[in-house]
């Protein structure tokens, strides 16, 4: 246990400086977003009065008024960019340790004790990051929508205000925490898909990997349609009956994964 | 504890980030919903079942549950899970697991007077029918020979009305309809499916509304020469010998609905926003009525949405719409003499949470 926590603290340590810069880029981004088009939105309504010899009233009728929701397209992109990052961090965090010029993975292979805390460790810190992202999103969101109250004009700004945020972003953070967990469930199974890919390609190398890889990749697509095509097609379960199977069949996977990739750090993967 | 900082550290930023959201959803304010009856009895046994549904705008997927009956509110989420598996036909929570099971199958269904029926085709030809009486609670199980021109691969075979203890199927080509002249019936009491002429061959476009003691209403879609891009809809009756024009039922926001087992046709309009219109037609005596509720307080939505929403069973009318002061209204119609059985308002005290009504059912 020991060896797991030690090892996770040095897996967090390494990529520390790259999450604190992606951190503090996203929550620039997206609040100066916020404050830029409320900014954007007034220019524009200015300059269609002066063009226009319009009225406040006028403008703002044709124009339309701003609301939270209106600023947070940024978000979503951003959002994109965070799960893009958290894939290539799972790919990152065992390539590193091959390919830098250290060969980090020899001293980690050597390490006296079992190797199931170098799995665990680096799943542990990918993971967190995942956490840390979708929670951070959160606060940045709600910040946003402290600095939109703040920094627009009340005349311009929408008075019934609907959607908190953008559509896409309400699909994401609803307000149902078993869609949280599902998202978070799902995304840990494809952090342990990959890593079992990377481990795959490490343990036999060259073109046998690639054909190991593709097959793997094939049994989990394949499990994925059999389980979504059972699921359609039985008659026998009901509703909710099928979405305690789905997570079930989600923790099999998981399980599997976890498993073979730990046969293979064990077994395949030597110094 | 040093040597573990940034373990700690970023199991507090991710623990305390994902907290905000948590105590976020787990503290959101909820809407507090009363029943007050404005006339009539909220006890009386066509209100026994009524559910009103309205969801809440802003977090889309909580849905309030209001039972008229004793205003009780049931609170639902869905999640990202129910939507994977819509279920073909709504079936009360209290059916028997054996029944919904069969209704998941390639069962056609009808719902009449809260008995839902579920027809299966067999392969060897014969039929499969399930029902469930949601005030009796009693499932009915029954395994029916049929005629031997009967395919069931080959068409699909849907009950569309009862009447008494006979049960209408029409047999629907699965690709395209097509020429008919007949449908079959199901005799509930002795267990037999026999052929019944229809008095006349229906074409393509023709379709049936209603088969009322060898009385035929159907409706027939057609191109008027005047406007010949807008598809209209007239709506006939006959015996055979006789076929009759049903003008006084027809109107461009009129829908047509059965009731009392196929002996009254109701066209109603809802979509009038100061009042809610229909006609009967009563095919035992051919008599029509006319009526028209003035709907005064209805809230008016400029972009079209709000929209009311109604259900014809149990020879009712129950109809339901957002009033101005963003209460919901209850109406309970007798429907061929317009009496107001029912009337309540469903208001929410918590006026922060914005709510729209979603449907109505008769749970």
């Amino acid at each position: 246990m020991k060896q797991y926590i030690q090892l996770t603290n040095e897996e967090i340590k390494r990529s520390f400086k790259l999450y604190v810069i992606v951190v503090l880029v996203m929550a620039a981004i997206e609040l100066v977003s916020v404050v830029a088009q409320v900014m954007l939105h007034e220019q524009n309504i200015k300059n269609f009065m002066e063009n226009n010899r319009a009225t406040l009233s006028e403008a703002l009728q044709q124009i339309g008024k701003l609301d939270y929701a209106d600023t947070t397209s940024f978000f979503v992109f951003m959002t994109l960019i965070g799960i893009v990052f958290v894939v290539i961090y799972a790919f990152q965090i065992w390539y590193r340790d091959w390919l830098g010029e250290t060969k980090y993975i020899y001293r980690l292979l050597m390490l006296p004790g079992r190797r199931y805390s170098i799995f665990f460790s680096k799943l542990t810190a990918v993971f967190l990051v995942m956490i840390s992202f979708i929670g951070l999103q959160w606060c940045f969101l709600k910040a946003g929508s402290y600095l939109f109250d703040w920094s627009i004009q009340a005349e311009y700004q929408k008075s019934s205000n609907t959607n908190i945020f953008s559509s896409s972003l309400e699909e994401f953070y609803t307000t149902n925490l078993t869609n949280m967990i599902f998202i978070i469930l799902i995304s840990t199974m494809i952090v342990c898909l990959i890593f079992l890919l990377v481990l795959l390609e490490r343990s036999h190398r060259k073109v046998k990997g690639l054909i190991r890889v593709a097959i793997e990749t094939t049994i989990f697509v394949s499990y994925a349609f059999v389980c979504i095509y059972f699921l359609d097609q039985t008659h026998l379960l009901l509703s909710s009956e099928k979405d305690a199977l789905f997570i079930g069949f989600v923790f099999v996977y998981m399980i599997y994964a976890c498993w073979r990739s730990l046969r293979l750090l064990k077994w395949k993967i030597s110094v | 504890m040093r040597s573990y900082k940034y373990f700690i550290g970023f199991i507090l930023i991710s623990v305390v980030s994902l907290a905000f959201y948590v105590g976020y959803v787990l503290n959101l304010e909820k809407p507090e919903l009363v029943v007050e009856t404005k006339s009539g009895s909220p006890k009386q046994s066509t209100l026994q079942n009524l559910q009103i549904n309205l969801i809440d705008v802003v977090r889309q997927p909580t849905d309030f549950s209001v039972s008229i009956k004793d205003g009780q509110v049931s609170e639902s989420k869905s999640s990202y899970l129910n939507n994977m598996y819509l279920d073909r036909v709504y079936i009360n929570d209290k059916a028997p697991r054996s029944f919904k099971q069969f209704m998941q199958e390639e069962t056609y269904t009808l719902m009449q007077d809260s008995v839902t029926y579920g027809l299966k085709g067999r392969e060897d030809g014969s039929w499969e029918l399930q029902y469930w009486d949601l005030k009796t609670k009693k499932l009915t199980t029954k395994q029916l020979s049929t005629p031997s021109e009967v395919n069931n691969k080959k068409y699909a075979y849907s009950p569309f009305q009862r009447t008494e203890d006979l049960l209408y199927v029409e047999r629907n080509s699965m690709d395209e309809q097509t020429q008919r002249s007949f449908i079959y019936v199901i005799d509930l009491k002795n267990n037999s499916v026999r052929k019944q002429q229809l008095p006349i061959k229906l074409k393509k476009n023709e379709y049936i509304e209603s088969f009322y003691k060898g009385q035929l209403l159907f409706s027939q879609t057609y191109f008027p020469k005047n406007n010949p891009d807008t598809e209209q809809q007239r709506l006939l009756m006959t015996d055979g010998k006789k076929t009759k024009r049903l003008k006084q039922l027809e109107g461009e926001d009129f829908n047509t609905r059965i009731l009392n087992e196929g002996k009254l046709i109701v066209t109603i309009n809802e979509n009038d926003e100061t009042q809610l219109s229909w006609n009967t037609f009563d095919m035992e005596s051919e008599k029509y009525t006319v009526h028209q509720v003035p709907l005064p307080d209805r809230k008016k939505f400029p972009d079209g949405g709000g929209f009311p929403v109604s259900i014809l069973e149990n020879g009712r009318i129950y109809f339901s719409y957002q009033l101005k002061n963003d209460d919901y209204r209850v109406l309970v119609f007798n429907p061929t003499s317009a009496n107001i059985e029912y009337e309540g308002n469903i208001t929410n005290k918590n006026p922060k949470i914005k709510l729209s009504l979603s449907d109505m059912r008769l749970k």
